[in-house]
């Protein structure tokens, strides 16, 4: 034993990053058993493909820049899964590639790696694509008959048990209801993630598309706002990101809300369907500031509205 | 929920298997020989006879007394070793003081009482000047997961406890005492003991770090101790449990203290509560308990707080609660992820995630925003970063250089 004295916890918790990652990934199992049933093994295909990828693409950039390998950490293999469902199934491979890479590069890696991240890398990547190759994404594709429509809101035609079992045109993971349900209560029951960013997105969309969603006021159909397109897949999987989202429960929530405005908002005027893309990718610029805005005062910091909740003895 | 007394943030830690735990049984030692630090005016001479509480010298400003009755065999290296000839022979009481605070307090002076919690602040230093105090509480939390000294101590000795707990209150002006216990049965043992209605036993959290002293305050008296302010000037004094039976003992004997309750814990053979003269080589008690396992290192204080110590080179002091064997965690520092567990756990609600980065980015200006001086290193960040990152290194670190700049700028 060396003489020098150490001062650490010599103590730690078991859970380490990759447990953390690890989870996310069975918890988007239900999801990718969804792809696969109603678009095919394609759909495994492409995932697989996009985790190896952005395991690949991660490797490569860290070996180039002669920093250390981090893909142990199951992260890149998460943003690959998460991208690769929130795209559809007809995605020609080299679009899938392009967003990948750009993923884990533009999204991620030029930022400074896990952790320093301004956007979600798989939002990115979707966005990237979206921008660059519309044609190619927007393609949307029905489960079993291979019929595409281009409908600006995937599923906008479809019956509330199609939205909930999943049986309708859309992205690869984002389409069935219940087991994105199943999926985000894999994560949540965990403990990784809290409710607040979920709720709050969600709730913000079905209370504004029911009150402005429909023709006239009060006439909008909530349910179908939040079952839609990439509602679901955005609250539970790309809300709740560690990195790119505030660490206080109240930030977390006014993040949550803030993206669900944007979206029900990108929905209604922005003539996109791809609001919730693009909403929390806005919103990802604003999570410092939020963070900061709802962080607790210090242990004995006498502040504003403090010495009223506190009893500061002075 | 039980409705026990809490505070904000910490962690339940899991509990430790029971062969990594001392039970409440007291087991006391003769070591052959004590070697205690005395680094200026040392008064004895080799091969002169000592007492139990014999003056040797000083040390910090503090009279050292010897702890032993044998003679003295070695002044070295600051330190004085005396053999013991087990007889525990003792020198002349020192006259009880009167129940005022100022005779009390002089006497806690003369007998150099230290807090005996881990941090060993000198008691008379805490109580002097303590004007208006209205809240004492006598800290038996113990919330390091391998220690088990206090408990051990208000098992055997609860009488002493409360004895020692209304003459600190008299020190500092009749305050109103709290004794603040984790453990149900601690809780009855000592409310079948106190018949004062002034002394109240509360029992708090089990949560770490609940012996904390701001955290303490928070939970018992639902109030916090402003920034860069001290306990004392808001009217509250914390104290051990072990320091007040110290003071309780030293009032009947008229003798100084000079043993401690240690707690042998974690991975040795078998763990213990062991009674020892200050002085005690740690290797001695190790080897009452068996020794430590392979691999392991020694911790003084705890898992959590402590610190590496060299059993051949650490002897017990009146602050040692005890000695820990770890395995050292095989772990690496990876990135933050940035989940925030590090600030939901921070009793002091400060951000140690962010603490860390501007501490080793040498950002100094941001360190005072993010209130990098709450820190109390109570380990908590640390404990559950998924990254593995040191975050109580650093935001320890972080307080020292904000506490240093405003030392500068007063």
């Amino acid at each position: 034993m060396s003489n020098q004295r150490i001062s650490r916890v010599f103590i730690r918790k078991g859970i380490r990053t990759s447990d953390i990652m690890g989870l996310v990934l069975i918890s988007l199992c239900p999801p990718l058993t969804a792809a696969v049933w109603y678009f095919g093994v394609r759909a495994l295909w492409l995932c697989f493909l996009s985790v190896g990828v952005c395991i690949a693409a991660e490797a490569l950039w860290e070996i180039c820049t002669r920093r250390s390998l981090t893909v142990s950490d199951l992260s890149a293999a998460v943003t690959g899964l998460l991208l690769a469902l929130s795209l559809p199934v007809t995605t020609p491979v080299w679009a899938l590639v392009f967003a990948d890479v750009m993923a884990i590069i533009v999204g991620k890696q030029l930022f400074g790696g896990i952790g320093q991240n301004i956007f979600n890398p798989a939002l990115v990547g979707r966005a990237a694509l979206l921008l660059g190759a519309a044609g190619q994404v927007i393609n949307f594709t029905g489960p079993y008959d291979g019929i595409s429509s281009a409908t600006p809101l995937a599923g906008e035609n479809a019956s509330m048990a199609e939205l909930l079992t999943g049986s309708h045109p859309g992205s690869m993971g984002e389409t069935s209801a219940v087991l994105l349900i199943l999926g985000f209560g894999i994560l949540y029951c965990s403990g990784a993630v809290k409710l607040h960013a979920p709720l709050g997105m969600l709730s913000a969309i079905a209370v504004l598309s029911l009150l402005f969603g429909g023709e006239s006021f009060l006439t909008g159909d909530a349910p179908r706002a939040v079952l839609s397109g990439s509602a679901l897949f955005g609250a539970f999987y790309m809300v709740t990101d560690y990195s790119t989202t505030p660490t206080t429960d109240r930030g977390r929530l006014i993040f949550g809300v803030g993206a669900g405005i944007l979206t029900f908002v990108l929905r209604k005027f922005g003539g996109a369907r791809e609001g919730v893309c693009f909403a929390i990718l806005t919103m990802n610029l604003f999570a410092p500031l939020i963070e900061e805005l709802t962080a607790p005062a210090a242990y004995g910091k006498v502040g504003i509205g403090y010495e009223r909740k506190h009893k500061a003895m002075a | 929920m039980d409705n026990t007394l809490s505070f904000g943030g910490g962690l339940i830690l899991p509990k430790l298997p029971d062969k990594h735990l001392a039970d409440t049984s007291i087991i006391h030692v003769q070591p052959p020989t004590v070697s205690l630090a005395v680094s200026e005016a040392i008064s004895v001479e080799e091969g002169d006879r000592v007492l139990v509480g014999t003056n040797i010298g000083i040390s910090r400003n503090m009279a050292v007394y010897s702890s032993v009755s044998g003679w003295v065999r070695e002044i070295k290296n600051g330190r004085v070793i005396i053999e013991n000839d087990t007889k525990d022979e003792c020198e002349k009481p020192l006259e009880r003081p009167a129940d005022s605070p100022g005779e009390l307090i002089e006497y806690m002076r003369r007998i150099s009482l230290i807090g005996m919690g881990g941090a060993g602040f000198p008691t008379a230093k805490k109580y002097e000047s303590s004007t208006n105090v209205k809240f004492l509480l006598v800290n038996a939390c113990e919330c390091e997961p391998h220690l088990s000294c206090d408990r051990a101590l208000i098992a055997n000795l609860p009488r002493k406890v409360i004895r020692g707990a209304r003459a600190l209150a008299q020190a500092a002006g009749s305050a109103a005492v709290f004794i603040c216990v984790k453990h149900r049965d601690l809780l009855e043992i000592l409310k079948n003991s106190v018949q004062d209605e002034n002394i109240r036993i509360v029992m708090v959290s089990k949560k770490f770090p609940q012996g904390c002293e701001k955290q303490l305050i928070a939970s018992v008296l639902r109030r916090e101790v402003p920034r860069f302010r001290l306990p004392k000037d808001c009217g509250v004094i914390v104290s051990n449990c072990a320091t007040a039976a110290a003071f309780a003992e030293s009032l009947d004997t008229g003798l100084p203290p000079v043993r401690r309750i240690v707690t042998i814990a974690g991975e040795v053979g078998k763990c213990a509560n062991i009674l020892a003269p200050c002085g005690t080589s740690v290797r001695y008690l190790l080897d009452i308990c068996e020794g430590a396992k392979e691999g392991t290192v020694l911790l003084s204080g705890g898992a959590m707080t402590g610190h590496t110590a060299d059993p051949d080179k650490s002897y017990v002091t009146l602050a040692t609660a005890g000695y820990i064997a770890v395995l050292p965690p095989k772990i690496k520092e990876s990135s933050c992820i940035h989940c925030g567990a590090c600030a939901r756990a921070c009793p002091s609600r400060i951000v140690p995630y962010k603490i860390d980065a501007a501490e080793r980015s040498g950002a100094e200006d941001e360190l005072e925003k993010l209130c990098a001086d709450a820190c109390i290193s109570c380990g908590c960040c640390s404990y559950v970063c998924p990254a593995k990152r040191e975050l109580t290194i650093h935001t320890s670190k972080a307080r020292r250089v904000v506490m240093s700049r405003k030392e500068e700028n007063k």
